[in-house]
């Protein structure tokens, strides 16, 4: 029994989970219900949904995640959000994975933003420069930033992104250290500013 | 059609049956081994072994669907997009909690040897004298010098890395060498060696992976998926290791898809003359016959198999004169500890390569030399230590691109540490049969009634505090317990309900795990345990299994069987 967390294998593996959940942001991941009793859920049947666009989101609603994404995480040096294919990937899990709650949340969130980026600027989000969207989007994370723990929208989004980010093969590929068959464990190696930031196998928490 | 005829019947695949089917068919008997689930061949059915981790649409989390599923699984992190065809479905094997019981089962060739975590330690004399000394529950029918050439037998065979650490609580035994600590590990061990006088040690964790090869395996190349199947067999699992060797003999048969449903029971001979088996697919049933019957289902269902068995004898079940069968149901307790931040020079610039497939261990320190606290028993922890990576970025506040180029380097050094606790066995503890539901294949279904007790209680406020004081002993910053709601069953060591003793009248099996009812019959899996100590539990189970194989052999050879 190990636990597990980012990349290293380290905590006992039950520990794992909640630990995780410590570091997505100081509550559970949202959508998985791993602290459960008494909180089961109340939707029947899960729609699922391989292609995104089966389910709770227009091409629309996919343009403006992926833009969103590549906001909180543009191409750099290293690729951004939506090479990584986040926005899909957001669709997914909220399709999936959310509660019709948290689904109500998220969608209202995607509206909202467009509200507050009309507000500012008379246009929507995806109509925006770059500047003008970060400047959205560093407001929206303040906010959640201030709202601690809640659900609120731009958490869901800002967490999904991290997530698809670096569990993309892009990422995999491109910005961490991951090698499918090590050979062998180093536990001393200089972080010298070459070494790429080590990713545990699926570098999800879980672990499996 | 005849009935078939074997020397010996294993029920089960996993740990515990995969050393029955391979010390016996070494020492010549004929052997059938049943599995009540699929066959998972190794390395061939390894399917995810090799899967990248982006290859999962949700990169390994759960679905609704999978919640609607799994409503047990869901409980804990088995539930998960990468191995969940290794746990056993809820839904075809229900049961009844008549307070919650968390029951995470793998029914399939292997069983949970395929997902366990491979913590491998000895209990020591502090543990099989702890019931006598104590005046709890009855005496282990053994001790130490009983079982200590058999942790070496198979911790030969099975492969365990660790470090000899010559600690009494703590026996030493035959390791490959340890998987390493990482420089931020060594730096808080040697801390904590000079802050506790060596009492409070933390060392390598003793585990089923091996360091050096053995035959047909390959060592660990740290890629931590043990869980997905090892393809080089460095993790120890049934099919790695013990089937093999079973198979090599060519006198072994392994039929999959099925279920004991009883043993059948001959009361003028007082002996199992072998066992009835429901196809799980067919649903036909088939008789087997053998000398002697090896019951290694897991902890819950042997019993259960042996509660379903001579019901014409003994109403409530084979093994059931004592009174004792099904009670003293024992998990080890855990989800406590703490976690801090290391900030050191020594380590500040220093990072890991590879995957380890496990991390640090503290033994037990607490009630060792004399009994001082308000509690019985101890308690050990496991730990490690990383640098954090991405996740924190949902955590910390920033957008952008300066922001993602620092969230693509490793953050700071965190440790942590969550204690496992011996559970007391208690006889109201138990697990009976609900007679009003069946599962799948119609058999009336288990209900288990279970809970901690005051001792593990006070035990707990221990189990964080004391890390606390451990970490900040050796100069661990910002650290903070914490403690998680903790169910019985989720530490996935289900023991006794069939205990071992030194007298039928209160216990289920004699000192070498023949039920006293019927000395053919061998129960070897976690069902046997006196007390549960708070060692991870398995390799006592080889142990035991192996010892009594010996002597069921040995017996049939004296024809005492």
């Amino acid at each position: 029994m190990t636990k597990k967390k980012n990349n290293p294998p380290l905590w006992t593996r039950r520990e794992a989970i909640l630990k995780t959940s410590a570091m997505l942001g100081g509550a559970a991941l949202i959508g998985q219900s791993l602290m459960l009793t008494g909180c089961e859920r109340q939707q029947t049947a899960a729609p699922v949904a391989e292609d995104p666009r089966d389910g709770l989101f227009s091409d629309a609603d996919l343009e403006l995640l992926d833009e969103i994404a590549e906001t909180i995480f543009p191409e750099t040096d290293t690729p951004g959000a939506k090479v990584a294919g986040v926005g899909p990937f957001i669709a997914l899990m909220v399709t999936d994975t959310y509660s019709p709650a948290e689904q109500a949340v998220f969608k209202e969130g995607l509206a909202t933003i467009d509200r507050e980026c009309q507000q500012a600027y008379g246009r929507i989000f995806v109509e925006l420069s770059p500047a003008e969207r970060l400047a959205i989007a560093e407001r929206l994370d303040r906010e959640r930033f201030d709202a601690g723990e809640a659900n609120h929208y731009f958490r869901m989004l800002k967490e999904l992104t991290v997530l698809g980010f670096f569990t993309s093969e892009t990422a995999y590929k491109q910005i961490l250290d991951y090698v499918e068959t090590p050979g062998r464990y180093d536990g001393c190696r200089d972080l010298s500013p070459d070494v790429r930031m080590h990713a545990g196998h699926g570098s999800s928490p879980l672990r499996t | 059609m005849a009935t078939e005829t074997y020397d010996a019947i294993v029920v089960g695949s996993g740990i515990s049956g995969g050393w029955a089917a391979k010390e016996l068919t070494e020492k010549g008997l004929d052997v059938l081994l049943l599995e009540r689930g699929k066959n998972v061949e190794h390395i061939k059915d390894y399917v995810n072994a090799r899967k990248a981790p982006w290859e999962y649409p949700h990169r390994g989390f759960r679905t609704y669907a999978m919640e609607e599923a799994y409503p047990v699984l869901k409980r804990d992190y088995p539930l998960n997009e990468k191995n969940l065809d290794w746990w056993a479905s809820d839904r075809d094997s229900p049961y009844t909690e008549i307070k919650r019981f968390d029951w995470y089962r793998g029914y399939q060739v292997g069983g949970r040897s395929l997902l366990w975590g491979r913590h491998s330690y000895r209990l020591g004399d502090l543990d099989f004298e702890a019931n006598a000394r104590d005046g709890v529950a009855v005496d282990w029918p053994i001790r130490y010098a009983d079982i200590a050439p058999w942790y070496s037998h198979v911790e030969r065979y099975a492969g365990i890395a660790g470090s000899v650490e010559g600690m009494p609580q703590y026996p030493d035994g035959e390791f490959m060498p340890p998987i390493p600590l990482n420089c931020a590990e060594e730096l808080v061990a040697k801390r904590v060696r000079g802050e506790f006088d060596g009492k409070r040690r933390i060392v390598h964790a003793r585990v089923a992976n091996i360091t050096r090869p053995l035959p047909g395996r390959a060592p660990c190349q740290y890629r931590n998926a043990c869980w997905l199947g090892c393809p080089y067999g460095a993790s120890f699992s049934s099919q790695s290791s013990t089937l093999p060797a079973a198979m090599a003999t060519n006198r072994l048969t392994l039929k999959p898809w099925s279920i004991v449903t009883e043993l059948v029971y001959d009361k003028d001979k007082q002996r199992v003359s072998g066992v009835r088996v429901l196809d799980a697919v067919t649903e036909t049933t088939t008789e087997y016959n053998s000398k002697i019957v090896f019951v290694c289902a897991s902890a819950l269902n042997s019993t259960w198999l042996l509660m379903r068995s001579a019901t014409d004898v003994w109403p409530e079940g084979l093994g059931s004169s004592s009174g004792q069968l099904g009670r003293n149901l024992m998990d080890h307790h855990f989800r406590v500890g703490a976690s801090g931040r290391i900030d050191d020079p020594a380590v500040n610039d220093k990072y890991y390569y590879g995957r380890r497939p496990t991390g640090f261990y503290i033994p037990r320190y607490r009630n060792v030399e004399r009994q001082d606290r308000d509690y019985l028993r101890g308690f050990g922890y496991q730990g490690g230590a990383h640098r954090e990576g991405w996740t924190r970025a949902v955590r910390e506040l920033g957008v952008g691109g300066e922001f993602k180029d620092e969230m693509t380097r490793p953050g700071d050094w965190q440790i942590g540490a969550t204690a496992f606790g011996e559970m007391l066995p208690n006889p109201d503890n138990r697990i009976t049969i609900d007679a009003s539901r069946t599962d799948k294949w119609g058999l009336p279904v288990l209900a288990v009634d279970c809970a901690i007790g005051e001792n593990e209680r006070l035990m707990r406020i221990d189990m964080m505090n004391d890390m606390v004081e451990t970490f900040e002993a050796a100069g661990v910053k910002d650290v903070s317990p914490f403690e998680r709601e903790y169910a019985p069953g989720m530490g996935i060591h289900e023991m006794g309900t069939a205990r071992m003793g030194r007298d039928p009248k209160s216990s289920v099996l004699n000192g070498w795990n023949q039920v006293w009812d019927a000395p053919n019959v061998f129960v070897t899996d976690g069902a046997c345990m006196t007390s549960s100590a708070c060692q991870n539990p398995s390799l006592t189970y080889m142990a035991l299994t192996a010892r009594a194989a010996d002597f069921a052999v040995n017996e049939l050879k004296r024809r005492n069987l």
